[in-house]
Order: structure tokens, then sequence, then C-alpha cells
């Protein structure tokens, strides 16, 4: 038995299936499908499930095909799946820039893992955690990552399958540079704050910036402000965002083994760089 | 989740130079010590802030630099409103040989001007941010800092007479940190003349030694 992903654009109602194409269409009598459907100008929706129940194949120009079949046993999904949220959760994908890319042909084939965490909605936390956060470093604070990690916690490259170490470890990372970083702006801003005015008239915290000898010169100010962005996102009132990640992914360890399994010859879901 | 990655994405980068922000890059913990010390002389002393020059008249160097580009601060008697110390951060200070050191915190005398030397620096304070709060300042650091002590000669000289509260203890040469003390014992620190300052960082109990 196989597993398809199918664009639900081919579907005629009610459950009829018709693809034309120039490819031999394998998907066979007992072969299970998920159908989807785009969403936005990125993103795409898994929706409902079904089995091929019966298809047959006729010619239909001089070489494409007219594969046509009969859906059975339709079932809606009770939780429908986006893929933005299942990215790091799929075999499939390894374009995690634009992971919509995988989905533009009408029909594609899925492993039996990405088809049951489709259609149960389930996702690899560890890995998904951190692969969205990774994914937005850029270049030279990747690299930083890399050198930090490398010596401080060199295991992480020996088993980079283990997402729970690594995400760990980046947790860490995060914290001791970015929200650290933070902390001391928003100290600096508020001595600032209280040296100014009657005391060092002249003083402005506004102003304040750091650079090199020939470089461009960076704010202070403008700094914090996006260091309370990202402290205001990641460690709202309801608490503390990476920590409620790290507990979700220890509280779910025994349903992310098989996920371990089935991404244990992978390596990190690093999204292509430019440079 | 993926907001809080949006937002680290722009908060990890400088935004003007487009550098990487690297808390380790000891600047930011540099800039935190020093309007830690500029709150506290304010009990006692009147302070101004001394624009730099040119385009970085507001701008503390990321990297050694000229004194003459970079702000300054002078601490100035209240009654007299005479200058009795300049403080600078990350500016060069040539040494014995003539060669430039920039240690991240410089005591100045009132006159020294724009490339001092050795003979204008009364006392140095250096920072040290550690990622990991328990790491410990390292025997290279200390000896470094010791070092320099000896090329600027200022081993065994007087400190300065500053009356600060909460820091009263640093007026010394400091080797300051986040993190912890080295593994030397207190009688290398009183030979080197200089004091370690631990646990350095916003809402924690700072001690120092000897």
């Amino acid at each position: 038995m196989n597993y398809w992903a199918v664009d639900d654009a081919n579907i005629s109602p009610p459950n009829d299936l018709t693809i034309f194409s120039n490819r031999v269409v394998n998907m066979r009598h007992g072969d299970e499908v998920v159908l989807f459907k785009r969403v936005g100008d990125n993103d795409i929706e898994f929706h409902t499930r079904a089995i091929i129940e019966e298809s047959q194949v006729g010619r239909y120009e001089e070489d494409k095909q007219k594969y046509v079949a009969h859906l059975s046993n339709l079932r809606v999904l009770t939780d429908s799946s986006l893929l933005s949220e299942l990215t790091y959760s799929l075999q499939k994908i390894y374009n995690f820039r634009q992971p919509r890319r995988h989905f533009l042909r009408k029909y594609l084939s899925l492993s039996q893992y990405d088809f049951d965490s489709i259609t149960s909605g389930s996702i690899y936390w560890a890995r998904t955690a951190f692969g969205i956060y990774i994914n937005m470093l850029g270049r030279q604070q990747l690299e930083h990552f890399i050198q930090e990690t490398a010596a401080s916690s060199p295991e992480v490259f020996i088993h980079q399958w283990d997402f729970g170490l690594a995400w760990k470890v980046l947790r860490q990372f995060i914290e001791v540079q970015y929200i650290a970083a933070a902390e001391l702006l928003r100290f600096v801003h508020a001595r600032a704050d209280q040296i100014s005015g009657s005391d060092i008239p002249n003083l402005n915290y506004m102003e304040l910036g750091v650079s090199t000898e020939d470089g461009e010169n960076d704010s202070l100010y403008e700094q914090e402000v996006l260091l309370s962005k990202f402290l205001a996102a990641t460690r709202p009132e309801e608490g503390d965002l990476l920590e409620r990640l790290s507990h979700r992914i220890a509280e779910e360890s025994a349903s992310q083994e098989a996920f371990q399994e089935a991404f244990r010859y992978t390596s990190w879901p690093l999204q292509t760089i430019e440079g | 989740m993926h907001e809080s990655a949006r937002t680290l994405a722009e908060a990890a980068t400088w935004a003007k130079s487009q550098l990487p922000l690297k808390v380790n890059d000891d600047f930011l913990y540099e800039i935190y010590i020093l309007f830690e010390l500029l709150h506290d002389l304010k009990n006692q002393y009147a302070i101004k802030y001394i624009e730099g020059r040119g385009d970085t008249r507001h701008h503390f160097p990321r990297k050694p630099a000229l004194k003459s580009g970079r702000p300054r601060f002078e601490v100035l008697d209240k009654r007299s409103q005479h200058t009795l110390w300049q403080i600078c951060a990350g500016t060069r200070i040539a040494d014995i040989h003539g060669k430039d050191r920039a240690p991240d915190l410089s005591f100045q005398s009132p006159d020294a001007g724009d490339a001092p030397g050795y003979t204008e620096v009364i006392m140095i304070w250096d920072a040290k941010y550690k990622t990991d709060d328990r790491t410990r300042i390292t025997m290279a650091e200390l000896s470094e800092f010791g070092w320099w002590l000896e090329v600027l000669q200022l081993r065994g000289t007087a400190k300065p007479a500053i009356n600060l509260s909460n820091l009263v203890l640093l007026v010394s040469n400091c080797l300051i940190t986040n993190g912890d003390k080295s593994t030397e014992p207190d009688a290398e620190c009183l030979r080197l003349d200089l004091k370690e300052v631990h646990s350095f960082y916003p809402g924690k109990m700072f001690a120092v030694r000897p």
C-alpha cells in the first residue's frame, strides 16, 4: 500500500479524482490519500483522507493520459493541518524556505510516517522548535552558534538527529545571547534615564550607540526596541515560550520516539543560505 | 513561535551595521558597567557628558578606538566645579613602549589629552562577560590584565580618592565579570594590584576580592 497527497482541485464532487498527466499515475486500489488545498500565498491545508477504491487509466492526448479514480471512505480530518505547522515534521520537506514548493504538483507520494503525521496532525516538536529558530538566525549568527556549540557541546554534532539535545543547546544560546543583551540594554536605558536630566542634562540615551572606527553607527535604543519586541513575543505574560516548548518536548517524549526514528539519518534542517 | 522567531531574526542583527549581535563581545557589558558607575558617582559628584567628534561623537567603540572621536565623561567636584577625573570607555592609551592599549574603562587625570599616555591614566577596569555565569575568570585574562597594569605602570600606584557608595570596593584596578572569580589565591591579586569583581549583573549581588 502506498500513500499520497492530492491537490483537491483535481476532485470532482463528491468523490471522483481525475488527473491528466504525461507521467504514469501509479495510485492503486487500496492506497491512502490525503487531500490538500492552497491557503493564502504560502501555505496549504490538509483536510480530508480517503482510500483509492477503483482506478482506470486511458489515453487522453498524444502523450498525456487521463487517470480516473473513485475515492471511498472519505473522512474529514478532525484537526486539519497546515503545512506551515508540519514543515519540520515531514520527511518529504527539505526546502525549508518555501515548503509549499514540494506541493506544486497535482499529487505526490508520501512516506507512511508523513501520511500518519499529516492525518493525525502530530508535530515533531523538538525538530520544529529547533528548525524554526535556527533558520531565523542569519549567516553570521549561525556561524557564531556553531562556534559556541562546537566549543561547549560538541556532542550535538555527533548526534545530529537528536533534536531534543539540539533544541536544548539552541535555546540556551538564544537566552545567553539575545535575552541577556535585551536585559543589559534595558538596564542601561533605565540607568541613563536616572542620570540624565538634572544630573547630566546633555546626556540623551536616544543618541547613544556603538560603532567601529569606519563602520556604521548602531543605536542602543533602536536595538533595545528590536530586542524588546523579541522579548515580548518570547516571554509574554502567559509564560516563557521557550520554556513551554522545552516542557512540551519533554512531556511528549514517548510519542516523539517514532519521529526520532523517522529522522534518525537526517542532518539539521537548515534552509539554504545565500552566499 | 513563528512570531518569536521572526522578531529574533531582527533583534539578532545590529540594525545599521548588520553586524551580528554578540553579547560576549563585551562592549554591551562594558557600557552597562559604565552606567552603573555613573549612577553611583552622581551621589557625590557633578558629571559632565563630553561628546566626541564627528560621526562617532555619541558612539562608544566596539573595538579599541581613538579617544578624540568618542564620548566620555568628566567627574567634577560639586562645589568648585573642578574636573577631578575623566572616564573613557574603550579608547586607546599609549603604554611605556608607546604601544596602544585600550582597557574597557579608564580613569584619566583631568588634563589628559586626546592621545593620552600611561602617565595620564590613574586606574583601569576591564569587563569580562561570560555566557555561562558559572565560568571563572581565566588565568589568561588575569595575567593579561596584570601585564597591562605593568606596561601602563599602574601597579602599586596610589588609587584615586573616589567617593563611591555601592561600588566603594571597586576603587582599584578591577577585572569585572558576571561570572565567577579566578582560581588564583588572593595573594596573587594583591601582588598584581588588582581586584576581581564577580557576579556583577543586574539583579545580582556582586562580590569583590581580595
